[in-house]
């Protein structure tokens, strides 16, 4: 079962009414429930790896936490010089530490495995999610070592939940159990405004998805599936297309899951804060997938960062080749693991590791050499603060990201090559304005051209206002019932007659679903 | 008052879905195919709702089947002969499982005392693209009712056997939400879409009056069946070759069907309805068309009937009804039209009389329908018409009503007869002795309402413009063999002519203002030969506006 369905909706609509009509005490059980029969849809057996990750980091964060707990009681109750005290906790933290590497070895490893598997056997079912939970569950047995979580969850199925929350594992939001554990476990009650701000929440989901995705990508793959007889026109309008495609799709499975939370009064953390309106590739990172950003930031950049070994080879570099050089090898080093690992996250294939060395490349080096870069604008006398740079600025981000769509839409390296061999050789203009646009597949004609640049341009019109005002559903729910009204049934009608579904269609998947 | 805002917001999403409800099932009303000409011949649509919107209980015969059965039988002639309400419940493809729940919704609904089929859904096999669009027509139309969830399951299942791996909840939705299949109509609205639905007047039949001869006959389609009949498909695997069970032309009615014919007689007999199996006639090469009927069907059938004890009545045949190739099929021999349809109609009426017993019934809805069906004929019978004499015997009769456009092409006079040229005369065309005794003249004529306004012949090339009281443009254009042998007539600026040899006519309707038929008679050749340019359009685009006008 995907987000995509009347099945869906049926069981969304189940899954809110027991809820609710639940014992308060009790709610989070009918989450959980409903989380596993969610889970079991796609298939009985991937569940294992779930049941599997959620014993390891229960196990992992229970033993951690007693073993600190042990070494409180222990230090408080046996009399110890200083220096014995700091022998003893130093001998703890290590046991600690090798309880968290196992736990992680084991976690990991079924990600690696899956990850890997899949490479050499196609037709592997990968447990769907496994991406997201492994990351929520790593995060949390790292927060519990660094004591950042107090207490870990001593329930094994509230911790279940955790892992398992259905509006989330399919492409996320990656949360972190402090933020969510007491939502998820609290006792909502039904409140009016929750239910409309959802509803609308997971109609404009509904309506990014099947309307403009799905729709999208008729034309997308159609253009990378048969590279041998497009041009290099197609390629770029399919490459700017498919950066809207994969906005669409991803964030509006983000909103369909926090639209469904909302109405149970649960608020997931924000994925996406109009990445089209960065300026900077930094920027953009900060704004497209928060929360694998906040993931990496957290658990793998801060932590090299401040690694005794890394500051001692800084300071190495600093005294030998001066101040900047140490800087930038403190810079390089994080960022360049960081990136690397994004890019194996997403896949595994060589077009994802070019994919994160390029935007490693374009980060490193535009914090590097951010003063030269100043110097330039100001040799140049480029106005910085005019809007019209600050337009181009945001066009360029855009293009960018744009580009890194040809290397990762077609799944492998060799096709990534021929599209842009293509840009290079066989690109005519002309062929945007003589109709051949419309040629490329059968679905996608001059209608649904048309249909298509409307919906982008509601799209941008939306993100501008929530960019400029903020919710845009607050300044929606002011308004008189006529309008109000309108534009919910404008909305829900519009995804019924112009959502890409029904015979004839393939149901198309999250692409995001795949990591 | 927290239960009162309980109840606020209770009535409010109440009102919220009731309102929402109305704009789905309005939007999937708009939304579905029409299944109406002027996209699509067969009139499906419009047939089976005017048939669920009829009175219970009026009809005392029912006619079901596929294409054939719809161009085939028009229940409006057999009321026009013998006064029995009928109705033609034919609809494209329909399968032999269709016509079971079909004829349950019949009985549900009416009390026939026959029910005629046409046997030609007994030899259909299924096959990916017409299955769902073949159960589609007739569910898309069916109220929601017991019938309706039996024919969708059936329905799915059916699917589901041809597509492997897909599930029978993807073929049950799209038919009790029919925007689930039909939403991405919205690119490929039409007129059709946006125009008011009348009530059908032809009772389910479709009146076509093109005439189309591909030249096939009977005995040259036996033979090929002979051939085909024979033959099995040969299939090559793992380098041997191995026959497979299949025939190029399969004669024989599958179990499964044999099975649907056995359930359709016990529904019958448990309602106390006569079931009679009727062919209409069929007659093309079964290469190019499976359903043609060909002896060795016919044979099938018959034994098939005699087994389950089904009368069958096979009018291709076993009746004495004479079906002419040339002038009595509009697709090449697959469809009958209007000729050959009438045909079939009387000698069914007369049937039903004598062997059935059924008596006249007066009825008042039925007779507004004949009153609008006869002024439709009168336009069809003309267009039919392939005999000059006579063609020209129909336009005098009307002669007030009609605009008459004469214009002739290359040679117009070396066959015309005696007869023909009194009846021109009398129509109002003169003629010059000179160029009715020379060949090769040009000619034009115009009558408005049977008052000659103008006529002119000669050796060169003659123009001639007029416009009507109500504003109708008509230019003329005629030159002989001696200019450049055209014939060139212009209805506000459309070229309606058909431009071949001899005596080209436009005729239009003064009261619709519609053109109702253009034809030419080869009247240099003995046989007089005769093409009428673009009929059933004609008839369509008259019927309509009569419709608009009437209603």
């Amino acid at each position: 079962m995907t987000f995509v369905g009347l099945q869906f909706c049926f069981f969304c609509g189940m899954t809110i009414l027991f809820y609710f009509l639940f014992p308060k005490k009790n709610r989070w059980l009918v989450l959980l429930f409903s989380s596993i029969i969610f889970y079991c849809t796609w298939s009985l057996k991937i569940i294992y790896y779930i049941v599997f990750s959620i014993i390891c980091a229960y196990c992992c964060s229970i033993a951690i936490y007693n073993k600190n707990k042990k070494a409180e009681i222990y230090l408080k109750e046996i009399d110890l010089s200083s220096e014995e005290k700091k022998n003893y906790m130093h001998k703890n933290k290590n046991e600690c530490k090798l309880i968290l590497a196992v736990g992680l070895l084991f976690i990991l490893s079924a990600l690696i495995f899956t990850k890997g598997y899949r490479l050499y056997h196609k037709s592997f079912i990968a447990p769907v999610g496994i991406s997201y939970y492994t990351l929520s569950l790593v995060a949390y047995m790292a927060d519990v070592y660094w004591k950042k979580i107090k207490e870990p969850e001593h329930n094994i199925l509230k911790l279940a939940l955790f892992a398992m929350y259905f509006p989330k594992i399919l492409q996320g939001p990656i949360c972190k159990f402090q933020n969510i554990s007491k939502q998820l476990f609290d006792n909502h009650e039904f409140e009016y405004e929750n239910l409309c701000f959802g509803i609308q929440l997971m109609l404009w989901g509904y309506f990014k998805k099947i309307v403009i995705a799905d729709r999208l990508m008729m034309f997308v793959n159609s253009v990378f599936d048969n590279i041998d007889r497009t041009s290099g026109c197609m390629v770029v309008v399919a490459a700017i297309l498919g950066s809207f495609q994969l906005y669409c799709d991803f964030s509006g499975c983000m909103n369909i899951a926090e639209g469904f939370s909302q109405i149970l009064g649960i608020s997931l953390e924000k994925n996406f804060n109009h990445p089209f309106f960065s300026e900077t590739a930094a920027e953009f990172w900060r704004r497209w997938h928060i929360t694998l950003g906040v993931w990496f930031k957290d658990y793998i950049y801060m932590p090299l960062v401040v690694s005794p070994t890394l500051i001692k080879l800084s300071g190495k570099i600093r005294s030998r080749f001066g101040k900047r050089s140490g800087k930038a090898f403190i810079t390089i080093v994080p960022l360049s693991c960081v990136w690397l690992l994004t890019g194996l996250w997403h896949g595994t294939g060589w077009n994802y590791v070019i994919w994160g060395c390029f935007w490693g490349s374009i980060i490193i080096i535009s914090t590097i050499f951010d003063p030269e870069i100043q110097k330039v604008n100001l040799l140049l006398h480029i106005p910085v603060n005019s809007s019209i740079w600050h337009f181009f600025r945001k066009i360029r981000t855009f293009l960018l990201f744009s580009f890194t769509r040809i290397i990762t839409i077609p799944n492998n390296f060799l096709t990534s090559k021929e599209a842009l061999k293509l840009i290079i050789h066989k690109f005519n203009i002309w062929e945007l304005f003589d109709g051949s646009i419309f040629l490329v597949t059968d679905t996608m004609n001059r209608a649904n051209f048309m249909l298509v640049f409307l919906c982008i341009f509601l799209l941008g019109f939306v993100s501008i206002i929530e960019e400029k005002r903020g919710s845009l559903r607050k300044v929606i729910s002011e308004q008189p019932i006529i309008f109000r009204w309108s534009l919910y049934y404008g909305l829900l009608f519009s995804i019924i007659i112009f959502g890409i579904y029904g015979p004839g269609y393939d149901a198309a998947g999250f692409v995001y679903m795949q990591y | 008052m927290k239960l009162l805002k309980k109840k606020k917001f209770l009535k409010r999403i109440l009102a919220f879905f009731m309102l929402g409800s109305i704009i789905f099932i309005f939007l999937s009303n708009f939304l579905k195919p029409k299944w109406n000409y002027p996209l699509f011949g067969d009139n499906n649509s419009e047939s089976l709702r005017t048939f669920y919107r009829q009175e219970r209980g009026v009809n005392d015969v029912i006619f079901l089947g596929t294409s054939h059965c719809i161009y085939g039988i028009s229940p409006m002639e057999i009321y026009c002969q013998e006064k029995i309400n009928s109705y033609n419940l034919g609809t494209s493809i329909q399968q032999i499982g269709t016509t079971y729940y079909l004829l349950k919704e019949v009985l549900h609904r009416q009390n026939p005392k026959v029910v005629i089929m046409d046997v030609s859904g007994l030899f259909l096999i299924e096959n990916e693209d017409e299955t769902d669009i073949a159960w589609r027509y007739v569910l898309d139309e069916m109220p929601l009712g017991r019938n309706k969830i039996e024919a969708t399951l059936e329905y799915a299942k059916t699917m589901q056997n041809q597509f492997e791996g897909s599930e029978k909840i993807n073929y049950i939705f799209p038919v009790l939400f029919p925007i689930i299949k039909y939403h991405d109509r919205w690119q490929s609205l039409c007129q059709n879409d946006f125009e008011k639905r009348n009530d059908y007047y032809t009772n389910g039949y479709c009146m076509n009056t093109n005439v189309y001869n591909r030249g096939v006959t009977m005995e040259q389609m036996n033979d090929v069946a002979q051939y085909l009949v024979q033959t099995s498909l040969w299939k090559s695997e793992n380098e041997s070759f191995c026959l497979e069970e299949k025939h190029l032309y399969e004669a024989k009615i599958s179990e499964k069907n044999k099975e649907w014919l056995r359930k359709i007689k016990s529904v019958c007999e448990e309602n106390g309805t006569e079931l009679l199996l009727v062919k209409i006639p069929t007659i093309d090469f079964p290469q190019f068309y499976p359903s043609s009927w060909t002896i060795y069907r016919s044979e099938e059938m018959k034994r098939i009937s005699n087994e389950l004890d089904i009368p069958f009545l096979d009018i291709m045949y076993d009746t004495e009804i004479e079906i002419e190739i040339e002038h009595d099929f509009c697709d090449g021999g697959r469809h009958l039209n209007y000729s050959g349809s009438k045909k079939i109609s009387d000698y069914l009426a007369e049937y039903l009389v004598n062997e059935y017993k059924l008596v006249s019934r007066q009825n008042e809805s039925m007779d507004r329908k004949l009153e609008f069906y006869n002024k439709v004929t009168e336009v069809a019978n003309l267009q039919i018409e392939y005999n000059l004499d006579s063609y020209l015997a129909r336009l005098f009769e009307k002669k007030e009503n009609y605009i008459i456009c004469i214009a002739a092409c290359d040679d117009m006079n070396i066959s015309l007869t005696e007869n023909n040229i009194q009846l021109l005369q009398k129509l109002g065309v003169q003629l010059h002795e000179k160029g009715r005794k020379d060949s090769r003249y040009s000619l034009i004529a115009l009558i408005d309402s049977g008052e000659k306004i103008y006529e002119s012949m000669s050796n060169q090339l003659i123009e001639y413009c007029y416009t009507t009281i109500d504003g109708i443009d008509i230019a003329m254009k005629s030159s002989g063999w001696h200019g450049a042998s055209t014939a060139q007539i212009y209805i506000n600026g459309v070229d309606y002519a058909c431009n071949t040899r001899g005596i080209n006519f436009v005729i239009l309707d003064k009261r619709t203002g519609q053109i109702i038929d253009s034809v030419c008679f080869d009247t240099y050749l003995q046989e007089q030969n005769c093409v009428h340019r673009d009929a059933f359009k004609h008839l369509e685009e008259y019927r309509l506006k009569l419709m608009k006008m009437e209603y």
